[in-house]
């Protein structure tokens, strides 16, 4: 597993995904390091050392790299915490998910609410960035026990919180619970209310929206996940280990999408044969890039920038190509978007003097019908 | 076909209620005479079209040429088949004015139905020998006895020798054909005078053209003779003629009496008008009687759900006349919709035919706004304007210079068991019918005739005879011209902006009851939008109801990292094809194509 890892690490750093040939153009920059996807508490310090000792062979690390690692709190132990943070992890991300204990159970996990605190406790001794994700929106949950519990979670002074509706996956013991009836999840208003309950609350309790669902302490940006950053602003992103996804610019010849092998052992069985677990590689148009970048800059509450639409998508075009102007207007005049402009947060009033785009609080509750629409 | 003169020509068609069995004989008699194999694939051979054939009803007319010895004699017998629906009785009676008899067929379990009673009168007024004759006894239902006397009582024929057949199982069908031969008349024809001839039909040919049906009454056609139509006056070469055996087969001559068709280099079938007279170049004739241009008298907007469609759907309109001259096409414009179509039909069974075969060949999606029959505006200075499209109808200010308004009216005969006579006569009364007959057909059965305005009969007026009959009713209407109505115009207002395609005019005793029901079916088929949607209607200007639409407040995904966005972008794809399937009105309001469909179906009474 190690030894397939760094593999395919070398292989996403020096060589093109399309053609395979070694890449020419000199070497990328690396901003930040995600340990995720799964169960990669089971990942060891020794393997968090070795990919980050390889890394500055391959390309450049800025000496504020963002080096995040995904953790449940049954899996931590304190001395376990301490050698990530001397392998090099700077930033923990905690899967609490709730502090009741029967929605813990509901959800499946082997923590217990008490699990919970006590893990976050011992990440904001050894790590002074610390992400607590929680779940809402779960079946029978009111606002005020929800309220109730966000504020416990606020006492942790953790710096960034991830705030996500529950949602309901096929397949799932509650898609099937869903669809037996025999639970209920919240509909479209009530869910409204319990998400404007969290923005507000949040806020109140000095966590700042910058995303749908992420939040940071004190709107501060060093306390935002810088990686998770990157999807929203239409950087690269690599994606290592089996069925990894990825989205680069490979040269010239443009944007693609990378998939890695699903199923570990046939991965690992690939890496080996060669050098990397790539089942599949789909180059993007420019036009399907610029109507990513849109999707994503208009969730967060930065907003859309013209500038990176037009780098990212390589469009010399102007921005009409890809937003209908008009129907945005109409949405700015519902209150849901404005533009904005270079004077600091400021809005602009008309689409020539503006910089970019971004939805209000109420348009953001709605982005995707708003993103559905505006896409020309 | 010089060996068949005049003697020894038949010219005979079928006509009979939807379900007696008019295909199925009509497959018998071709089977009997050896002009088809008795394959499947020859079921119901006449009714060519696919869309017929699912609704298992004959639109376009076939003929079909036999030859059945009789007595030693070889005889030329041409069934000319007609289309089997009320919308269509003006087609129906100009393919019974190129015979000389019709083989009546009544099913002799459901008796005489409105429909063999209507055939029964266009063939009566074209002067024909009729035969009747008793169709399906091989079902346990069956009571030829009950059905003879019916026949005899209602049309006053001679039932003493009716045949008594079953299609189906082919008992009796061999002897329809003598029976046709002795009693039907020869055509009247004159070998020798100069050429005459009745276009009664028309199809459209991807290959040589429209192929026109034509009975030559006088003199002979042949192949490199040129014709002229006595209505348009314009001139053709026959390029081919022959009988349809049944398909096209060439013959040399088409001799006087015969049947059979005739290909001139037309490019359209609007160019071939039903009923029409053709004569030698040069030898014009009296033309037949009975001629009539296609009358619409139900028209509808259709328009592209995309504007960047519209000549994709002109284009498919085209091609989809070319075949069916009875349907006009006008530009037309919606303020709401945009550039679009207003179509003119027979009826709504063409209408609802024609949509069917636009939606296959034109494969986007189109609007279609409600059916409106047409209206007389008479004015105080003495002029008259017909609208056909609820947008003219006049605005208020002009109220004062309109004397009256009239709507299209028609004669509806009904059929059906006494026991219903309570529950049809609200139903008409309901749909503001006046009654102007009733008898009794038997001893259980109603034949009862109301005055009905044409506009009431245009949505589910004909489900609702089914449902409130379980099925026994039968229905058909002919057009008795014009009366005066109180008429209003009821508008749907989205966010304030009246929406010119959801208007209908209507009479002002059901204005509020259709403002009410057209605004909570609105309300019921569009889902909510980014903001609040407003709906009122009104009648004459004025709002009587409102239904609202609260905006939505969450839709938003709760992730979206690595793998989630490639998931969110196809979905996103997949949205905007649906987008396809809405139009936006102005305010940003989108209505579904569901919007126009619903508001068609007429409301539920």
């Amino acid at each position: 597993m190690e030894a397939a890892q760094l593999a395919e690490l070398t292989h996403s750093l020096t060589r093109s995904p399309l053609t395979n040939e070694p890449v020419t153009a000199g070497r990328r920059t690396v901003t930040s390091v995600y340990f995720g996807g799964g169960t990669p508490s089971l990942a060891r310090p020794t393997m968090v050392s070795k990919i980050l000792n390889l890394l500055p062979t391959l390309c450049n690390v800025p000496a504020d790299i963002e080096v995040s690692l995904e953790g449940n709190p049954t899996s931590i132990e304190t001395a376990r915490l301490h050698e990530f943070r001397n392998a090099g992890v700077n930033r923990l991300s905690l899967g609490l998910q709730a502090l009741d204990e029967r929605d813990l159970k509901f959800f499946g996990r082997d923590h217990s609410a008490q699990d919970g605190r006590r893990a976050v406790e011992v990440a904001r001794e050894v790590f002074d960035r610390v992400s607590v994700d929680a779940i809402w929106g779960r079946p029978g949950q009111t606002v005020e026990a929800w309220t109730r519990e966000l504020e416990e979670i606020a006492t942790f002074g953790v710096s960034h919180l991830s705030l996500y509706q529950l949602t309901v996956e096929r397949g799932t013991p509650l898609f099937r619970a869903l669809t037996q009836k025999t639970t209920t999840v919240p509909d479209a208003d009530f869910s409204a209310d319990m998400y404007e309950a969290t923005v507000s609350t949040a806020a109140r309790l000095g966590y700042m929206q910058y995303e749908v669902s992420s939040f940071a302490l004190h709107g501060e940006r060093r306390n935002r996940s810088a990686h998770n950053s990157s999807y929203w602003t239409g950087s690269d992103y690599i994606g290592i280990g089996p069925g990894a996804h990825g989205r680069v610019r490979d040269g010239p010849r443009g944007r693609v999408r990378t998939y890695r092998v699903l199923e570990p052992r046939a991965w690992m069985a690939q890496c080996e044969r060669d050098g990397h677990g790539m089942r599949r590689v789909v180059v993007v148009s420019d036009e399907e890039t610029a109507r990513e970048v849109v999707l994503l800059g208009l969730r967060t509450t930065d907003g859309l920038d013209f500038d990176i639409l037009r780098t990212v998508s390589r469009a010399e075009c102007p921005v009409e190509k890809t937003l209908d102007v008009a129907r945005v207007e109409e949405l700015i005049a519902a209150g849901l978007l404005e533009w904005t402009s270079s004077q600091g947060n400021g809005a602009a009033d008309r689409f020539e003097d503006a910089v970019g785009l971004r939805a209000t609080t109420k348009g953001l509750a709605v982005v995707d019908r708003v993103v559905s629409e505006i896409l020309a | 076909m010089r060996d068949f003169p005049p003697e020894r020509v038949r010219n005979f068609s079928i006509i009979a209620h939807i379900d007696h069995g008019k295909s199925t004989l009509a497959d018998r008699l071709l089977e009997l005479t050896g002009t088809i194999s008795k394959d499947s694939v020859n079921k119901q051979v006449l009714d060519k079209l696919k869309v017929e054939r699912e609704r298992g009803i004959t639109v376009k007319a076939q003929t079909a040429s036999m030859i059945y010895n009789h007595k030693g004699e070889d005889y030329l017998l041409n069934l000319i088949d007609t289309p089997g629906h009320v919308d269509f009785s003006y087609e129906v009676s100009r393919s019974l004015a190129a015979c000389q008899g019709t083989v009546l067929l009544v099913d002799s379990c459901q008796g005489i139905q409105a429909q063999t009673v209507a055939n029964f009168f266009l063939a009566f007024g074209e002067d024909l020998n009729i035969i009747p004759v008793l169709n399906k006894i091989d079902l346990p239902g069956a009571d030829p006895e009950k059905v003879s006397r019916q026949i005899e009582t209602t049309f006053e024929l001679d039932v003493s020798n009716v045949l008594a057949i079953s299609a189906k199982t082919g008992l009796g069908v061999k002897d329809v054909l003598p029976r046709i031969i002795e009693q039907v008349d020869a055509p009247n024809a004159d070998a020798s005078a100069p050429f005459r001839g009745l276009l009664f039909d028309s199809w459209y040919d991807k290959f040589v053209g429209v192929v026109c049906l034509v009975a030559v009454r006088d003199g002979n056609l042949r192949k490199g003779d040129r014709i002229v139509s006595a209505h348009t006056r314009n001139s053709y070469e026959v390029t081919d003629l022959g009988i349809m055996f049944p398909n096209q087969v060439s013959t040399a001559s088409l001799e006087s009496g015969q049947v059979g068709y005739v290909v001139l280099g037309m490019k359209t079938t609007r160019d071939a008008h039903i009923g029409d007279t053709f004569y030698r170049e040069g030898s014009p004739v009296e033309a037949f009687p009975g001629f009539e241009p296609a009358k619409s008298m139900v028209f509808a907007g259709m328009y592209p759900i995309d504007s960047v469609d519209y000549t994709k759907l002109q284009e498919a309109l085209d091609r989809l006349t070319l075949n069916d001259a009875s349907v006009s096409v006008a530009k037309e414009s919606s303020v709401a919709l945009g550039q679009g179509f207003r179509l003119g039909f027979l009826g709504t069974l063409h209408m609802d035919v024609f949509r069917e075969r636009l939606e296959e060949e034109y494969d986007s999606t189109v609007i279609n706004t409600a059916p409106t029959v047409p209206y007389i505006v008479k004015y105080t200075n003495g002029t008259e304007k017909i609208i056909r499209n609820p947008a003219q109808f006049p605005d208020m200010e002009e109220h004062a210079k309109v004397a009256a308004f009239l709507e299209p009216m028609v004669s509806g005969t009904l059929v059906f068991p006494s026991e219903y006579l309570g529950p049809l006569m609200d139903l008409c009364g309901a749909h503001r019918g006046e009654q102007q007959d009733y008898t009794f057909i038997d001893d259980n059965r109603v034949m009862m005739k109301y005055a009905l305005p044409m506009s009431e009969i245009l949505t589910d007026f004909y489900d609702q005879l089914k449902s409130r009959t379980s099925g026994y009713a039968s229905f058909d209407y002919e057009e008795i011209g014009y009366e005066a109505a109180d008429l209003v115009k009821v508008n749907i207002l989205l966010n304030g902006k009246a929406v010119d395609a959801l208007a209908t005019i209507v009479h002002r005793s059901a204005a509020d009851r259709v403002a009410k029901d057209w605004a909570k079916r609105l309300k019921g088929v569009m889902s909510r939008q980014l903001f609040e949607i407003t709906i009122q209607a009104a009648v004459n200007n004025r709002v009587v109801c409102r239904e609202s639409i609260t905006a939505v407040r969450k839709d938003v995904t709760a992730k979206c990292y690595g793998g989630d966005i490639t998931r969110r972008m196809k979905l996103l794809d997949k949205q905007k094809a649906g987008k396809k399937r809405l139009k936006t009105m102005a305010g940003g309001v989108q209505l579904p194509q569901e919007a126009f469909l619903t508001l068609m179906r007429g409301s539920s009474r």
